[in-house]
């Protein structure tokens, strides 16, 4: 009996394993996608060791050439492989430091963008009625509010860091997986094995989780994606008009510095990194989505 | 010179990891003036043929071989802007959804318009004359010319698409399945419209169907297709009334018939094959039940028969006589003939239905909403009433839109009733809601019509068919072996090799056995089918009235069978309702109602049904019009304003089930058809008010 229990469990773990490779695979088969990929992975290393492979402390030690004076603004050299600020901090480390609070909001920010608007649009959709106007009235007040000036709003009256911010972000971001996994699940519950599994005594939970929501999982993945790609955009951009937390590094908060400074036409080893690092990490998790997109339907995958 | 000459023409389709090989050298000829009709099941290759026929073949399919010569020319070698002139200014193209094959935001007649302006100079006047005139050809009214698609009904969109095929008149019209998906009693009108046509304008016409009925009353040629494959070819009167091929003589035997009651009918094994490789040997080999080693060794060659327009790709064609004794017979085919005795039903009562109602409320302007105007109702189930018994297969029969589904889905209680009862096992659902809901969900089950939509994609057939066992909580340490035995219950054996697969890894036939599984894992004591086997090709069909009949006589279960097919539910049923317009207006045996029906409504539908033999001679009763607006239903019998019998009083009072006939057979109607006959024009006079057999 506990053999076979166990043997459930074993080939339960193992069919689950194989629907996420499944799942996983499109990406070596398509190569932006496996660029994309390659990225994102490079970006995560960043994010968990950035700040321990960093050659600087990238607030408070200075770089010095060999007479000790503080090199400011200086293009890149041996010492400074990226170059300095004009505060004579090293751009390098900078850089690496930046990737942790971009990887965090990113995906803290994009989990819950995805997941709150998964939640309220399979409700919304599943039960219809009241409870859909209800929710569907709030997700219109949120897409009739403005994100960037109702964010700077907040962030002037709260002391700005990483999680208020990414908090904020989600707040308002869940609007659109909302809209989509609505309708979607609008026309999965119209689909017959909704009504057979009715017909067959599941209740309310059951129809929703084990039946309808399945089917709309890929988009709800294919969005928390894009929400990821979404909140880094907006913490960079609150960083860069300076709503950023004002103690940590990040890549916007690099951009606001060179703003700042005055040397942005000049210092372009101080612009490029942090703007390609954004830019590259947004662009990869849209390619990863976009291939994903195209296999979201087991049916179609397998013809 | 033929005017099409198709020969050795073969096509296949490029796929991940093999090319699948759809049309196997098939070659044919389509004479001047001639109906040519291709028969065979779905994977059977002919929608491939004719597209290639048309170069409409998808991306990924191409002509490997072979030649379409159409007067003398080939097609296959004309490039794309040459092809577009021969298509439509001489092979015209009937899609097979009429639904949607017209462009919904142009007017019917615009788009008639644009492919007459397209291939030929006339002013804008000219072509409204010229599309008034198809119209008036294909039986629609010339003045709604300018109506938008969906003001048409579906019938109604399938002769636009015949109009417009017309518009040019073509040498050749290719008609993919123009009839499948249409009500009997609108197939039937086609059906009368294309050989009326046919009449008129002399032109030949390729029809592709997998309804062997409707060739045998259109066409005069046909070639029957199985694994891309032709297995017999000829004129119509000699290969379906003397088939030499086994498979011809399968097919022609499966395709259920109204009138054949006693018959068993017979239903190929097996399911059609992979196409991965080129067939080598005879493609229908492994289901023939006259099979030698010859039949695998070697493709049959497609011989001429003597003395008569007739080939045959069989190695056995002169025991044609002997095969087609034995092919007659069930048991060659493997099919257990049933046992008659069994199928007596209980008089133990399962289901009472009690002057049931389900209405839906639509939409209303605002004006009269303010004015507190009761909203218009859509009256889907009327005051039905009827009872159930153990063991008996009740079959609903109506055209589509007549309720019968809501009423499939109010008595299942998927839909609440808006008025009437229902008892169910001697409790009125009532008690049932309250509180014993999941009782009553354990022991009535409901199986949908679409087998690709009505299982969840993401689970297992393990997932699938132990399901309801986990939500009920039954048999928790044996729910796997339950459903390996549900599963080979119903057919799919072993079960093992079917657990782990998903359901798009199966094929229709198999889909609708695991749903069926699904339903009978709770050995519940009433079922409801809903058109099970409307997407099934035909021998899977007889499969799947065979398993419903024989679960009916061994496990005791009331089956409410509803189907728009009056000839595939007169073989399963043991009584019948026929429904119109949500109320039932006949109901009684299925023998006597097949025999002598007393609805004028129910001969029609009957005669509507066609024949597959070609000699045999049927009236055709045509009913004028289409069903009334469900909304705006008549006072009085609402068939009245397409009866022709229909007298003044029909349409003051309505009629009630107990107006004509007895307790087993009663029709709703003061001037029920008399005789065995269906012919409804001498019939209806006011003595005969009860008619007694």
């Amino acid at each position: 009996m506990s053999t076979e229990s166990a043997d459930s469990i074993r080939t339960r773990a193992r069919s689950t394993v194989d629907w996420l490779v499944s799942h996983v695979q499109f990406v070596t088969t398509d190569t932006p996608a496996l660029a994309g990929f390659t990225i994102l992975v490079g970006f995560v290393f960043l994010g968990l060791f950035g700040p321990v492979i960093a050659p600087y402390d990238p607030i408070r030690a200075s770089v010095q050439n060999a007479q000790g004076t503080i090199l400011r603004l200086h293009p890149p050299t041996l010492r400074a492989p990226f170059g300095t600020t004009a505060y004579g901090k090293d751009v390098f480390s900078q850089f690496l430091a930046g990737a942790r609070p971009t990887l965090i909001v990113g995906l803290v920010g994009g989990v819950a963008t995805g997941g709150i608007g998964f939640l309220v649009g399979l409700v919304s959709g599943y039960f219809g009625g009241w409870v859909d106007e209800t929710l569907m009235r709030l997700t219109d007040l949120t897409f009739s509010l403005p994100f960037m000036p109702m964010a700077l709003l907040l962030l002037t009256f709260i002391q700005p860091n990483i999680w208020i911010i990414t908090l904020i972000i989600a707040a308002f971001l869940w609007k659109m997986p909302a809209r989509v996994i609505r309708s979607e699940v609008l026309s999965a519950s119209e689909r017959t094995f909704v009504k057979s599994a009715r017909a067959s005594g599941a209740g309310h939970l059951r129809t929703m989780f084990v039946h309808v929501a399945p089917n709309v999982l890929p988009i709800a993945f294919l969005y928390t994606a894009y929400g990821v790609a979404w909140s880094i955009a907006a913490q960079a951009s609150l960083a860069f008009l300076g709503f950023g937390d004002p103690t940590t590094t990040s890549w916007g908060r690099m951009l606001r510095q060179v703003f700042a400074s005055g040397s942005i036409r000049v210092a372009w080893w101080w612009v490029i990194p942090p703007a390609l690092g954004i830019a590259a990490v947004t662009t990869s998790v849209f390619l990863v989505g976009r291939a994903y997109e195209e296999v979201i339907n087991p049916e179609i995958d397998d013809q | 010179m033929s005017l099409l000459e198709i020969e050795d023409l073969t096509v296949t389709y490029g796929t991940d990891d093999v090319r699948v090989h759809a049309v196997n050298g098939v070659s044919f000829d389509v004479e001047k003036g001639v109906n040519y009709g291709l028969a065979g099941e779905s994977g059977s290759g002919k929608s491939t043929a004719a597209e290639a026929i048309l170069g409409l073949l998808p991306g990924n399919g191409r002509v490997d071989g072979g030649s379409v010569r159409f007067k003398g020319q080939d097609l296959l070698e004309l490039s794309a802007e040459e092809r577009r002139d021969v298509l439509w200014e001489e092979i015209a193209y009937i899609p097979q959804s009429a639904m949607d094959a017209l462009d919904p935001v142009m007017t019917c007649g615009a788009q008639i318009r644009q492919a007459i302006q397209k291939h030929r100079n006339v002013t804008d006047a000219k072509a409204r004359e010229r599309i008034r005139e198809l119209f008036d050809i294909v039986g629609l009214d010339p003045d709604r010319i300018n109506e938008y698609p969906h003001e048409f009904s579906g019938g109604m969109r399938q002769r636009v698409t015949i109009a417009m095929a017309l518009a040019l008149e073509p040498d050749l019209i290719v008609a993919d399945e123009p009839t499948t998906g249409l009500d009997v009693v609108v197939q039937d009108k086609i059906i009368d419209q294309i050989l009326d046509i046919q009449e008129r304008i002399d032109s030949s016409l390729l029809l592709i169907t997998h309804e062997i009925g409707v060739i045998a009353e259109t066409c005069d040629e046909l070639s029957i297709l199985y694994g891309g494959t032709v297995m017999e070819q000829g004129s119509v009167d000699n290969v379906l009334v003397n088939p030499t091929h086994p498979y011809t003589m399968g097919l022609k035997n499966s395709f259920p018939e109204v009138e054949q009651l006693s018959d068993d009918p017979v239903a190929i094994p097996g399911s059609p094959p992979s196409l991965g490789a080129p067939p080598t040997g005879c493609v229908f080999a492994d289901r023939c039940p006259f099979e030698t080693e010859e039949c695998t060794a070697e493709t049959p060659p497609t011989v001429d028969l003597p003395n008569r327009n007739h080939r045959s790709a069989c190695h056995h064609t002169e025991q044609a006589a002997q095969m087609r004794r034995d092919a007659a017979d069930p048991e060659t085919w493997g099919v257990d003939p049933s046992d008659e005795d069994a199928s007596a039903t209980s008089d133990e009562e399962i289901l009472r239905v009690d002057d049931l109602q389900k209405w839906y409320t639509t939409s209303q302007p605002l004006l009269d909403q303010l004015r507190g105007e009761d909203p218009p109702k859509v009256k889907a189930v009327d005051g039905v009433s009827f009872s159930l018994h153990h063991s008996e297969i009740l079959g609903v029969a109506g055209e589509s839109g007549c309720g019968k589904s809501t009423l499939g889905e109010t008595v299942a209680m998927l839909e609440e009733p808006t008025g009437g009862d229902i008892v169910f096992d001697g409790k009125s659902v009532e008690e049932y809601k309250r509180g014993g809901m999941k009782e009553f969900r354990r022991n009535a089950q409901i199986i949908f019509q679409d087998p690709f939509d009505s299982l969840n994609p993401r689970q297992t057939v393990r997932q699938l068919v132990t399901e309801p066992l986990r939500i009920h909580g039954i048999a928790e340490d044996r729910q796997e072996e339950k459903a390996a035995e549900t599963l080979e219950r119903v057919g799919l054996t072993p079960a093992e090799e079917f657990l782990d697969d998903y359901p798009h890894e199966l094929s229709g036939g198999q889909r609708q056995r695991v749903a069926i599984a699904r339903a009978l894992v709770l050995d519940p004591d009433f079922l409801v089918c809903d058109e099970p086997a409307s997407m099934l090709d035909v021998s899977l069909k007889v499969n799947l009235l065979n398993l419903l009949r024989d679960l009916a006589d061994e496990s005791d279960i009331g089956i409410i069978y509803i189907s728009h097919d009056l000839a595939s539910l007169s073989q399963v049923s043991d009584r019948l309702a026929i429904m119109y317009l949500g109320r039932i207006v006949e109901l009684g045996e299925t023998a006597r109602i097949v025999d002598d029906p007393k609805h004028p409504y129910t001969s029609a539908l009957l005669s509507a049904a066609p024949e597959k033999d070609p000699t045999s001679d049927r009236e055709r009763v045509l009913l004028d019009g289409e069903p009334p607006d469900p909304v705006d239903i008549p006072n009085g019998c609402a068939f009245a304003p397409r009866c022709p019998e229909a007298s003044a009083e029909c349409r003051e009072t309505e009629p009630t089930l107990d107006e004509a006939g007895d307790d087993a057979h009663s029709a709703a109607c003061y001037f029920p058809v008399d005789g065995t006959s269906h012919d409804t024009g001498e019939s209806g006079s006011l003595s005969s008010t009860t008619a007694d057999d």
